[in-house]
Formats: C-alpha cells, structure tokens, sequence
C-alpha cells in the first residue's frame, strides 16, 4: 500500500511538473566565434546569449523560456548550413545569421522552411526578391550606410569640380554589396568614383594611398571591417594625407575598436550607423551597461557595437516572441506573424538604434534610420540627426 | 590447383585477364555488396537528423570532387591546388546553363524535371573537364611546385572573374530551382537531405565504377608512368604532356559533376563555397584519405568532415582553458588539421587506404598472421 501511495505521488508530481512547465521558444544563431571575422563574431554572439537569458530572468515572454542556442561555425557557409538544418531538428521558430555569404545562401532554405533570419549583415541582396519573404535586416542596409556618406560629401565639397571618391572594399560580396548602388548615386550626386579597391587584408597600404593621392582622390569609403580601416589611418598618417583625404566608411569599419586600434590616426573619420554608442546617455545604452554587467561581461564587450548588435537582434526577436505569446502559442508561423506586426502601435524601442524597429509585409528592415558620426578629440560624436539617405530609395527601389 | 575466390589470402592473379578483374576475391566483391546495402539503409536509422545527413550528403559530394584530384594529383603525379575552382565551374555552369539556356528553350517553372538533370550533370562535367584541360597545358612545360602555382594562379583568377562578372551576380548567390523527382518536389531539408543522399550515393558509385574502369585502361596505366618517370613513359610511346592534360581535364570533370550536385544540393551557387581554403581542404581529404588509391578518395572526405565538428567541440573547451585574450579556438582548427596533415605525411603517407589495406588483409590472414 505504502508504494502504491509513493507511486501515485510521484505521478502526481510528474502531471503537475508537466502542466507547470515552460514551454521553449527556440532561436538559433550561428557565425563566426572563430576563425575570419571573429573579432566582430564573439562580441555578437555575447550579445545574444546575454539579452536571452536577461529575458529569461526578467521573464520577458510570460509563460515561456527563451532558448538561444549558439555555435561557432568558423566563416564557413557550409558550416553555416550545417547549424541552420541542425536547429530544425530542435524545432527553431527564427535564426539568426551572420556572415553575409551564409545568409545568402540561406534565402532559399528559409523560405522552404518558412523560418524567418534576420542576420548581421546587412547586404541589401538578402532582402531582394527571389526567396526574400523570410529574410530581415535590422538595421539600414550597408548601400543605405554608404549613400549616405556619397550625400555628406557632395553637400559638403568645398574644392571646384565633382568630389573624388575612392571605395575600400573587401574582396567578398559582403564588401562588394553597395558598389552598384554606389556607382549609381555617384552619377545622381556628382561625385566621382575614382576606384574601388578590394582587398581582403594588408599589412601596409603605401603603395594605395600615394596611388590615389596621385589621382586626387579627397574622400575613401570603406565597406570592410576595422582592423585594415585602421591601418589605412595609420598608413595615411605616416604619409601625411589625413588633412588630404577625409576617411569614411559604413557600419562595421567603425566603433570604439577602430579608435583603439589606429590611435589619434582615426581623428575625424566619419562613420555612419544606426547605433547608438556605449557612451551615449541613452535607456538601451544603459541597459547594454547593465546586462554586460549582470553576465561578467569585460569592458570591451560592453563598449562594443558589436555587442549592440547581437543584444539588438536577440530583442528584436525576443518581442516577436512576446507579440505572438499575446495572440495563443509561439510557433514558428506565428512568430513570423508577430514580426510582420512590430508596426505602427507594436513598433518596438529597445533604445539600441537611433529610431525604432518596424517590420511589415513591404518593410523588412528594422531599424531605417541613421547617423553619421565623427571621431573628435578620440571618440566618435554624432555630427547629424537621424536620417535616412535621399539617393537610397531612387537607386535602390523594393525589388 | 584452382584458385578459390572465397577464402584466397592474396593475390593470385596468374593471367592479364586476371589482372584486368576489378575484384580480387568473391569476398571483396559480396562485402561490397554488403557495404552498400547498408549505405542504402542509413538513411531510415533512427540516429539520423538533420545535421548528419547534412555531413553526409556533402561528405559524398566531396568524395566526387576528391576521386577527380586523386586522378591528376595521386595517380598523374600533378600537383592541383585549384580542385575547389574547378567544382565551382561546375556549380556556376549548371545554374547559368538552366537560368539562361533550359529555362527559356523547355519553359521550366519553378522546378527542374529529373530527366533535365541527367542531362545537366555530364554537362557541367563537360563544362568544368574544358576548362582543366585549359588550365593543365601548362603542364606541358610545369612540373611540381611550379604547375602547383599555375593551379593556384586559376583559383585566384576564377574567384576574382566570378567576384567582378555582373553576369554571375558578382558571386552573390544565383539560385537554382528545386526537383521534380517524377510528381515530387524536392525542397526543404527534410526532403532534401534523404533525397540527396540517395542522389549522390548513386552518382558517386557510378563516378567511382568510372574511375576504376579508367585506372585499369591503358590511359589510366599511362597516368602512373607519367607519374613514375615521364621520360620513360615518353620512350614507350607516351605522350606526357597529353597525358597529363588528360588528367586535368579527367579531373575537372569529376569536379564539375560535384559542383552541379552541389548547387543542385543548396538550391544556390555563391563564390565564396569555392575559395582556395575549399581547395587545400579537398587536398588535404586526398593526402589523409591516400593519394594514388581509390580507396583514399572514398574514406578521406568522409574522415575529414566527420572530424569537423569534433574539432569544433575541442576548440571550444581550449578556449575555456586560456584567458579570453588570447583567441587559442581560432587557431585550433587550422592547427588540428595542419598537424593531421603533417603526421600523415610523416608516419603514414599512403593515408588511411593503407590501414585499409591492413585491416583487410588481417581478416584476410586470420587467424594466420603471415
């Protein structure tokens, strides 16, 4: 009798453990922790685990536990693959991406699986049509970043004769993304497009500079990341052609690694964002402050704008979440439901980007505004209010 | 005394005939037989998910394009570090041949007929075995590490010439309609997966049937005596500059049929899956696997990719190990891999066929050890 009492204890406790549970949102991630890139990778991927478990703790999505699950997959695409697929296996309702090569490939494979992936890049190409019904951006797309700097120099050229403007590009499509449209609102603008370099890394670029010094090129555009950006500052330090050519260049040749890694080199070089920055007095920044605080984060991560992003990303999804929790249970049709609602009253302000996150059917970038800012006396200061690129739209209509 | 297929212990083969057999042995052929009729079971064990069809079907896939560099590199003696660009020919040739010629000739929608692709598959072999001729004739003239720098001259120009060419997207992603396997739709990964391990698996055996039957013809034989003294080979009357031009071009076309399967296989072509580190890693998969057998180019992709994820679990622990400062996970991978390498070549550079060999011949033996 005795164990027949322990017996229908222990399935009493089972039935209400059971009933108790919580169920799972699950949101994968995968890039690059190793390997290329990973100076940028590891921040993000910290930004994601850390916003995730902040939701968890602070019980951001009642009734459910938000389960991120990262891996490392080393830049490699095939490896890219490799994770999405695996995190189908544990039922997956969003991805988040992160080379530009990988979520490229990718479109197909979210709209055949009808999960949404929103990633770090932010080619303009993932959100083209064909396969583009799942695939988001989360903030301004890098073309976006870069006209934005072609409209700052053709309203500020002070020299007689149409700007000289040369682009940095990695040798990727990552870094060719903006070009085509660069070339086109070069043309609307009147600036001209001496060359565009690519590369992929250097140790010295001399024999570029005095190249294009030669040419009279006033203004570089960098697409690339920020360690070769550094050492073009530094480079063009040693020339002397700082006061010469003014450095520019889109989201990820920026942030506070660029003014670490190039020194007073990086004095004036402009960068254009939808960011805020660690040291902005502002709600999501004090929030990125604390949750790094909260998880051992070490200073670098918590000033870096890569940390941003992955926090950024994971929120975004994090509300998608919530919305669908709203509406009956969070299944992967739902949530992509709820993401196409964060307009209008569900906008979203996690106070990490300088304008809110809207998505829509027609609307699959979130953040759509940006700021130029520029590195005075060692740290970037925002040198515009929000915008959004006039060129950008006339160049690069929905597709 | 007649020689019993069944239980002979070496290799008797007293006839050119004889030599010519593909099998040795009634065993060597019915474990074969038993090897695939558990390779066609695989895919309905419960174990399998996602991510190990995902390791598979890319491992049979590489297994294609590595047969093709152990053609030219293992058996031809040239050394090719552009095997990756030579698949990527291959992948780019199947989607711009069916976006720009099928689609408009046969007014395909949004699928592929299956016949379309038996077509497409010689096809962009083809493609990609034109341009490894181009690029082995400078093997009329190039020998080991210089013929090695021309290989490597073509994997550079072909990334750069996809990367600039608006006509394949820059190398950004040109996708490739889904099957139609006779009223089936092959799209999604749990289709996918099963379908193209199937796909691939018959692919490779009849590659493999190929390589094999090419290796015991007189142009096969005429590829080892190039290897093994080309002056000689030339003094019987074989021409080594064709002979290795042949190679390539032998070469490429098993490459190609790999990058078909494989733009088949993602429903996309994008330049950056065909990058020199793709190529090092299928010659890597060659030396470990065992260059100059057939054998090496089954079990070396296979061993390799297997190994990734492993690799990538150790990573991740030594890096719990060092302080965060120092990034030891980043080059755990190259140096895991770099020092397989090393170790293979050292202490066993006939790769893992030859423990192959060893454990058959073990079991051929038994219990005798000699």
């Amino acid at each position: 009798m005795k164990k027949l009492y322990i017996s229908l204890a222990l399935l009493a406790a089972l039935a209400l453990t059971t009933a108790f549970a919580q169920k799972e949102v699950v949101i994968g991630w995968s890039g690059a922790v190793t390997g290329p890139t990973s100076d940028a990778g590891k921040y993000v991927v910290q930004g994601i685990e850390d916003y995730c478990q902040y939701a968890n703790d602070e019980n951001l999505v009642p009734g459910y536990t938000i389960k991120c699950i990262t891996r490392d997959d080393e830049y490699n695409n095939d490896n890219t693959l490799r994770n999405f697929e695996s995190y189908l296996d544990e039922d997956m309702v969003a991805f988040i991406g992160y080379a530009t090569g990988g979520s490229l490939q990718l479109k197909v494979n979210t709209t055949e699986e009808e999960v949404p992936l929103m990633g770090s890049s932010l080619h303009i190409g993932l959100i083209d049509s064909p396969d583009n019904e799942y695939m988001f951006l989360p903030i301004t797309s890098y073309s976006e970043q870069v006209l934005s700097l072609f409209e700052w120099i053709a309203e500020n050229h002070e020299g007689d004769g149409a700007p000289k403007v040369a682009m940095f590009v990695h040798a990727s499509p990552f870094g060719r993304a903006p070009v085509e449209d660069a070339r086109l609102a070069a043309e609307i603008l009147g600036v001209e497009i001496v060359e565009v370099q690519e590369a992929t890394k250097g140790l010295d670029y001399t024999a570029m500079l005095q190249r294009w010094d030669n040419a009279g090129v006033e203004y570089m555009i960098g697409q690339h990341v920020q360690s070769p950006i550094a050492t073009i500052l530094n480079s063009a330090k040693d020339l002397g052609l700082l006061d010469k050519i003014q450095f520019m260049g889109a989201h990820y040749t920026g942030g506070t690694s660029l003014i670490t890694l190039a020194g007073d080199a990086a004095e004036n070089f402009i960068w254009s964002t939808s960011f805020y920055l660690p040291d902005e007095n502002q709600p999501g920044m004090t929030l990125q402050r604390t949750i790094g605080e909260r998880y051992g984060r070490n200073q670098d991560a918590i000033e870096e704008t890569n940390y941003t992003t992955g926090l950024l990303q994971a929120s975004i999804y994090i509300e998608a979440a919530r919305l669908a929790a709203l509406s009956g249970d969070v299944t992967k049709e739902s949530f992509y439901s709820a993401l196409l609602t964060m307009n209008g009253d569900n906008e979203f302000e996690p106070g990490f980007s300088v304008g809110p996150v809207s998505f829509s059917e027609d609307d699959h970038i979130g953040v759509d505004a940006l700021r130029l800012l520029q590195v005075q006396d060692g740290k970037f200061v925002a040198i515009t209010e929000a915008f959004n690129s006039a060129t950008f739209p006339q160049v690069h209509p929905p597709r | 005394m007649a020689i019993n297929r069944w239980i002979q212990s070496g290799n008797y083969r007293r006839s050119y005939k004889e030599d010519q057999t593909i099998f040795a042995t009634f065993s060597e052929q019915a474990s074969l037989i038993v090897f695939l009729i558990f390779l066609a079971l695989v895919p309905h064990m419960p174990f399998m998910n996602r991510q190990l069809f995902r390791v598979v079907d890319l491992a049979f896939i590489y297994t294609i394009a590595v047969m093709g560099l152990n053609i030219v590199t293992g058996y031809a003696g040239q050394i090719n570090i552009g095997q990756a660009a030579f698949m990527g020919v291959g992948a780019y040739a199947a989607v711009t041949i069916t976006r720009d010629i099928a689609t408009p000739l046969f007014q395909f929608g949004k699928t592929l007929p299956f016949w379309y692709i038996i077509i497409l598959l010689p096809l962009s072999g083809l493609v990609a075995a034109l341009v490894g001729a181009f690029v082995g004739l400078p093997s009329y003239r190039l020998k080991h590490l210089y013929l090695a720098i021309a290989t490597l001259a073509f994997q550079i120009i072909f990334t750069w010439g996809v990367g600039h060419s608006p006509f394949l997207n820059q190398g950004g992603s040109i996708r490739i309609a889904r099957l139609d396997f006779f009223g089936t739709v092959i799209k999604g990964s749990k289709t996918i997966g099963p379908f193209f391990y199937y796909f691939a698996l018959i692919v490779l055996i009849i590659m493999a049937i190929a390589m094999r039957n090419i290796l015991r013809s007189k142009y096969g034989r005429a590829l080892i005596a190039v290897r093994d003294n080309d002056r000689a080979a030339d003094a019987m009357g074989i021409n080594p500059g064709l002979t290795k031009v042949y190679a390539f071009a032998i070469s490429g076309f098993f490459a190609g049929v790999a990058g078909a399967i494989f733009a088949l296989y993602n429903g996309s072509v994008i330049v950056e899956s065909f990058s020199l580190s793709t190529s090092i890693d299928f010659l890597a998969m060659a030396i470990v696997g065992g260059l100059g057998t057939m054998v090496g180019s089954l079990i070396g992709p296979s061993f390799m990719l297997f190994l990734d994820p492993f690799v990538e679990k150790f990573s991740g622990f030594a890096q719990t190990i060092f302080p965060s400062t120092i990034d030891v996970a980043t080059a755990m991978r190259p140096t895991i891999f770099g020092l397989i390498i090393v170790l293979f070549l050292i202490y066993e550079p006939r790769g893992l066929a030859n423990w192959w060999r060893l454990l058959r011949q073990y079991f051929w033996r038994w219990p005798f050890k000699y």
